[in-house]
């Protein structure tokens, strides 16, 4: 059994990682072309990618885009997710099973009706219209994930405080957010995790002169003659943020489970 | 009042959804049903399912995806298997398990083009290993009409993401059952197929579901690899709404009702299934 687990990890292991070893490898080489596995060191594509000037705002871009999808998705799902993950009411299964629709039906469904509305609304091609139609999908998901937390939540501990006459805002600041602390990180890293991905949904919607992170990479790859070691560099600039993300918090990841169990994540 | 009080948190989520999701979903949905000469019909229903791009773009999804949700779930199982107990080292081998959660699925399409394209890093050590005699020896892995790289893209992408979700089931679910079947002499591979898998797909229900959906609805890798001569239905759609070449938006928009339509049908189907094998075995 354990030479087995050994194994499969070690498999597993190399499974995962071995597709960033060319990326790693490529961004640090020069006129690396087929057939050569082992290049000379160069670091001149960060540099020039870097030069280049359209990467850093689109990486400011991108990291303002998230962090403000991930902040109105939290404060916008925290109450319903609190009543959804701790009461029982009639119509709480569709309810549920109505928030999963926009993670389910694709988005290029979609994105062309949000333009049109959009619109209509006075929200196409600008920032507050981007980041609505980011919310749309995060929202809902963010709630789901935090009913899921909510679940395991023992609102004992609320009405205890209160009777000791803490009041509202005292309880939720000492009382509430402590206890789902967890939950709401796990949340709040797959939100921006998420929306770093974006690329269709700000294409249709988002102003052509506002770009993130996946409008500028993108194009490297489908439109134009650039090398392999242009693309790996641009590719680690975009998946670093969100990995370093993801390893600051895994901590709290780790207690995902709790999740998982509710059959969501 | 209390009513109210109770129904006021919603009140943000509903105006967002009602206006910024359904009402487009409604604009989709009556634009499927304007045809060209401005009437109203379902004459763009009645010309794409005689289309064969739409068909083949259907079907290609949808093999593609439920190809990618069944390879990853197989290798999510394996590999929460491996993790479940304590072991050292466990937290890293968590972290690395999980690490590709974080990397866009675009960012994913792009690394296996590096990898695995005639040019690419896996076809150079194949050349100089003397396995092939150029790039024409190297097998098509991207931009082919078999999706092997999509399938691929979406296995490495997603089978950590069920991984977690098994995970979590093993850990939290007593593994009585499983000790009682093996005190009885049943076999490692039957206990596999009689325990834990009834436990696990149930379980795993929703995820296994996003996977196939998320699959099934991306844009950007089969956009970034896939082939020309079969496209996805995500691209097949954008194009038919965009591209001077093929534009048709009252069709476009049938293909997206209808396309959606059959995911959604699919969905549910899948998810009665596995609902009812629960109920049967009273989990």
């Amino acid at each position: 059994m354990k030479r087995a687990r050994g194994l499969i990890l070690a498999v597993a292991g190399i499974v995962l990682l071995f597709p960033l070893a060319p990326l790693l490898l490529w961004s640090f080489t020069t006129y690396w072309r087929w057939p050569v596995v082992w290049p000379n060191f160069d670091g001149g594509h960060w540099l020039r990618l870097i030069a280049d000037g359209r990467i850093l705002p689109a990486l400011g871009n991108s990291l303002l885009l998230s962090t403000l999808i991930t902040c109105f998705a939290l404060a916008l799902s925290f109450f319903p997710a609190k009543i959804l993950g701790t009461r029982n009411f009639r119509g709480k299964r569709l309810l549920e099973l109505l928030l999963l629709v926009p993670a389910f039906i694709p988005q290029i469904s979609v994105v062309f009706g949000m333009q049109q509305v959009f619109m209509k609304l006075g929200l196409y091609s600008n920032f507050p219209g981007t980041l609505t139609a980011n919310l749309v999908f995060y929202v809902p998901y963010a709630t789901l994930l935090l009913a899921a937390v909510f679940e395991d939540y023992d609102i004992a501990l609320e009405e205890q405080s209160r009777t000791l006459g803490v009041g509202r805002l005292k309880t939720m600041v000492f009382v509430t957010l402590p206890a789902v602390r967890s939950g709401i990180i796990v949340t709040g890293v797959f939100c921006f995790i998420g929306s770093w991905a974006v690329y269709l949904l700000n294409n249709v919607v988002a102003s052509p002169r506002f770009h993130t992170l996946p409008g500028v990479i993108f194009p490297l790859v489908s439109v134009g003659n650039n090398s392999y070691s242009t693309i790996a560099t641009a590719i680690i600039i975009y998946i670093l943020p969100v990995l370093f993300l993801l390893f600051i918090t895994s901590k709290a990841l780790a207690s995902a489970g709790n999740l998982t169990k509710h059959n969501i994540l | 009042m209390k009513r109210f009080t109770a129904v006021l948190p919603f009140l943000p989520l509903v105006v967002l959804m009602a206006t910024a999701y359904v009402w487009p979903v409604g604009t989709v949905v009556r634009g499927s049903f304007i045809e060209a000469d401005g009437t109203a019909g379902i004459g763009n229903y009645r010309q794409i399912l005689e289309s064969y791009y739409f068909r083949d773009a259907l079907f290609f999804s949808l093999r593609t995806s439920f190809l990618s949700t069944f390879i990853a779930m197989a290798l999510a199982l394996v590999m929460a298997l491996a993790l479940r107990d304590t072991f050292p080292g466990k937290r890293l081998a968590l972290f690395m398990s999980q690490y590709n959660l974080s990397v866009p699925r675009l960012a994913a399409a792009m690394i296996m083009v590096l990898l695995l394209s005639p040019t690419g890093f896996l076809s150079s050590a194949a050349y100089s290993l003397g396995l092939t005699d150029g790039v024409a020896g190297f097998p098509w892995l991207v931009y082919d009409a078999k999706g092997i790289g999509l399938v691929i893209t979406f296995v490495w992408k997603f089978f950590p993401y069920i991984g977690l979700s098994v995970l979590g089931i093993l850990q939290s679910a007593s593994r009585e059952l499983e000790e009682q079947a093996a005190t009885l002499g049943v076999g490692p591979w039957r206990r596999f197929f009689h325990v834990v898998l009834p436990t696990v797909i149930p379980a795993v229900t929703v995820s296994t579901i996003l996977v196939f959906a998320a699959s099934f609805g991306d844009y950007e890798a089969p956009a970034i690899l896939g082939s020309a001569q079969r496209r996805s239905i995500s691209v097949m759609l954008y194009l038919k709404y965009v591209d001077p070449d093929m534009k048709n938006p009252p069709e476009a928009f049938a293909m997206m009702v209808l396309s959606s339509l059959v995911l959604m049908v699919l969905i549910l189907g899948y998810r009665w299934l596995t609902a009812g094998g629960a109920r049967k075995r009273g989990l």
